[in-house]
C-alpha cells in the first residue's frame, strides 16, 4: 500500500468520465442539477444529455420492445408500441391567490418532449407559453395515467392535434406481490392491464412483451383501477390482478387510496338533458357495493377524464361546489342508450391567469 | 491465485505507478482491456516469458481494489446465471469507498480499460447525487461553486419546464 496520499479533485474529472456519470441520471431535472455544481461539470455534459432525458417521469416513456410486428399494436413494420404516462397537473399562482387555477395534462411520448393537452379532452393547447417563470406558480400533480402508443415517426404525437385519433386504450401498471418487497423490482417486472377503446381487456408482461387476452368475445370492461388488493378477480393467468368491470361505469380512487367509488351515468327520462349519476361505495369487508349520495365531503370534486378519474380539492377552485363531478360529455357516455351530448359542467382553459407571467 | 492455464501465457506481472508488483492470473487480467491488449500483442509474438505491465496512472491501493473486482467477475465470467449474487457484491464492494477512492477508481477503471467497472462506479456515483441538492453535491465532493451569479441564474432559468 502506499502510504502517500493523491488529492482528488471532482471538478478536474475528465469531461467524458464526468459524461457518463451524468447519463446514469434518471431525469433532465437531476442532469440540470449536476450541470449547475460548477463549471467542469455543467460544461461536460452535451445538450444531446439533456435532451434525451425524461421530464415528467424516469420510467416512462417505456418502450415495448418485445412485441414487434405483427401485432394488433402495428400497423406497420415500421413501428414499436411504447408504454407511456399522462400527468394532470394544477398550477396555481403564488403571486396571487385569486387568480384561477390552471390544469392541463401532459404526456411525453418521447423523453424531452412533451404533448399537453386540455385536462378533460385529449385537445392540444396551443401556443403553450414556454417562458413559465415557476417562481410565481405552484406545481402540483393531481393525477398518472399511462397509456400505450404505437409510433413510427418521432413526430407522430405532435403533428396531431386531437388525440382521439388514436387508437385510445387506458393502462393500469400491476406488481406481483411477490415481486413489490424485492429491492430490484423495476418497471420491467410489471404487468401492464391494457383496457383496449372497444371494452377488451388484455395482459402485457412488460419482461417479454407477451400480451394475454382476459376478456372473451363477449364480456367488456368499462373501467379499470388498481387499488389496494379488495377486489380481485381471479383470472387463469398469473399474477392475479385487481380488475373490477361494468358497463358504463366508472372507477375512482380516492386521493388517500382508501376508497373507491363506482360512478354510473344515466339518463332519468327521453328528455336528454337531464343527468343522474348513481354512485356506489365499496364496503371492503362485505366485499360489496354500498349505494352512497355522494363522495361523503363536500371539499373533494371529481373529474372524469378519457384517461381515467381523479379527485381534487375544492380549495383548488375558488367558487366551485364540492362534492360534485366535472367531465366532458364524450368521454361520460350515459347508461342508457341515449347517446345525450350533455355537457355538465366542462371547465373551459383561460389563458387570464397566465397574466401572473410577470 | 491460482494458475490453471496450461497456456504459454498464464500469467502476467502488473506493475503500479508506486512500483509494487502484482501477479496477475491472466484469466482475472482480461477482464481489464488495456492488460488483455498487452497479453495479446505478446503471444502474438511467441513471448513465453512472465510479461511486465507496468501501468504508471494506478496506484498500488487502487490497483488492488481494481485487481479485486477482476478477480470476483472472472469468477464469473462463464456463468450469466449468477447475475443477482454478482450484482449484490458488486453493490457491497463499492459501498466500503469514501468518495476520493471511488474517484481514483473510477479513474483507474477508465484507464485500464475495465468497462463494467466504469460503468458500476458511474452509476454509483449518479445514484449517489441523485437526491442532492446542488449544496450538497458541492460539499460532499468538496467542490467550488466557480458560477457568477449570473451564470448560476442562466442555468437555472435555462429550462423552466423541468419541475420535477
Amino acid at each position: 500500500m502506499s502510504g502517500r496520499r493523491r488529492a482528488v479533485c471532482w471538478s478536474d474529472l475528465p469531461p467524458e468520465l464526468l459524461s457518463k456519470i451524468a447519463e446514469c441520471l434518471d431525469s433532465r431535472p437531476q442532469i440540470q442539477q449536476f450541470r449547475a455544481v460548477c463549471k467542469s461539470w455543467g460544461s461536460a455534459i452535451s445538450p444531446s444529455v439533456l435532451t434525451s432525458k425524461n421530464i415528467l417521469s424516469p420510467l416512462f416513456p417505456y418502450p415495448l420492445t418485445n412485441i414487434q410486428y405483427p401485432s394488433p399494436w402495428l400497423d406497420s413494420p415500421t413501428q414499436s408500441p411504447v408504454l407511456v404516462s399522462t400527468s394532470v397537473f394544477l398550477l396555481r399562482s403564488t403571486f396571487d391567490p385569486n387568480l384561477p387555477p390552471w390544469l392541463f395534462a401532459a404526456e411525453e411520448l418521447h423523453p424531452g418532449k412533451l404533448f399537453v393537452s386540455k385536462s378533460l379532452s385529449p385537445i392540444a393547447i396551443e401556443n403553450f407559453p414556454t417562458d413559465l417563470d415557476f417562481s410565481y406558480i405552484q406545481v402540483s400533480e393531481l393525477a398518472v395515467f399511462h397509456r400505450v402508443r404505437s409510433a413510427d415517426d418521432p413526430t407522430d404525437l405532435f403533428t396531431k392535434k386531437h388525440l382521439s385519433d388514436f387508437n385510445d386504450n387506458r393502462v393500469v401498471l400491476f406488481v406481483h406481490p411477490s415481486k413489490i418487497t424485492s429491492p430490484t423490482t423495476g418497471i420491467g417486472d410489471c404487468t401492464a392491464m391494457v383496457l383496449h377503446h372497444n371494452g377488451a381487456l388484455s395482459a402485457i408482461v412488460l419482461k417479454n412483451g407477451r400480451e394475454v387476452s382476459i376478456s372473451s368475445m363477449l364480456r367488456k370492461f368499462d373501467d379499470i383501477v388498481n387499488f389496494k388488493g379488495n377486489i380481485y378477480a381471479k383470472i387463469t393467468y398469473d399474477p392475479i390482478v385487481e380488475v373490477y368491470c361494468g358497463k358504463r361505469k366508472r372507477l375512482a380512487v380516492s386521493s388517500d387510496q382508501q376508497e373507491l367509488f363506482l360512478i354510473y351515468r344515466w339518463c332519468r327520462s327521453t328528455v336528454s338533458d337531464v343527468v343522474a349519476f348513481n354512485i356506489y361505495k365499496l364496503n371492503e369487508q362485505e366485499s360489496k357495493w354500498e349505494r352512497v349520495k355522494g363522495f361523503g365531503d363536500d371539499r373533494i370534486i371529481l373529474f372524469v377524464t378519457f384517461d381515467g378519474c381523479f379527485f381534487a380539492s375544492v380549495n383548488d377552485f375558488q367558487g366551485w361546489k364540492g362534492n360534485c363531478i366535472v367531465f366532458y360529455s364524450a368521454c361520460f357516455a350515459s347508461y342508457s342508450s341515449l347517446n345525450a351530448i350533455v355537457l355538465v359542467r366542462f371547465w373551459f382553459i383561460t389563458w387570464r391567469m397566465m397574466v401572473v407571467n410577470i | 491465485m491460482a494458475s490453471s492455464s496450461s497456456s504459454s501465457l498464464s500469467r502476467v506481472v502488473v506493475k503500479s505507478s508506486d512500483n509494487n508488483l502484482f501477479v496477475v492470473n491472466k484469466k482475472v487480467a482480461s477482464q481489464s482491456q488495456l492488460l488483455k491488449q498487452c497479453i495479446d500483442n505478446m503471444e502474438e509474438k511467441g513471448t513465453n516469458d512472465v510479461i511486465l505491465i507496468p501501468l504508471s496512472n494506478v496506484t498500488s491501493n487502487i490497483l488492488t481494489l481494481v485487481l479485486e473486482y477482476c478477480e470476483k467477475h472472472a469468477d464469473f465470467a462463464d456463468d450469466d446465471n449468477n447475475n443477482q449474487e454478482l450484482k449484490q457484491w458488486d453493490h457491497e464492494f463499492l459501498k466500503k469507498f469514501d468518495y476520493a477512492t471511488l474517484n481514483s477508481l473510477t479513474m483507474a477503471a477508465d484507464y485500464m480499460v475495465t468497462k463494467s467497472l466504469l460503468n458500476l462506479c458511474c452509476q454509483f456515483i449518479a445514484d449517489s447525487i441523485k437526491d442532492l441538492t446542488v449544496q450538497q453535491i458541492r460539499q460532499i465532493f468538496d467542490i467550488k461553486n466557480d458560477f457568477t451569479p449570473q451564470e448560476e441564474a442562466d442555468i437555472k432559468n435555462e429550462n423552466a419546464w423541468a419541475f420535477r
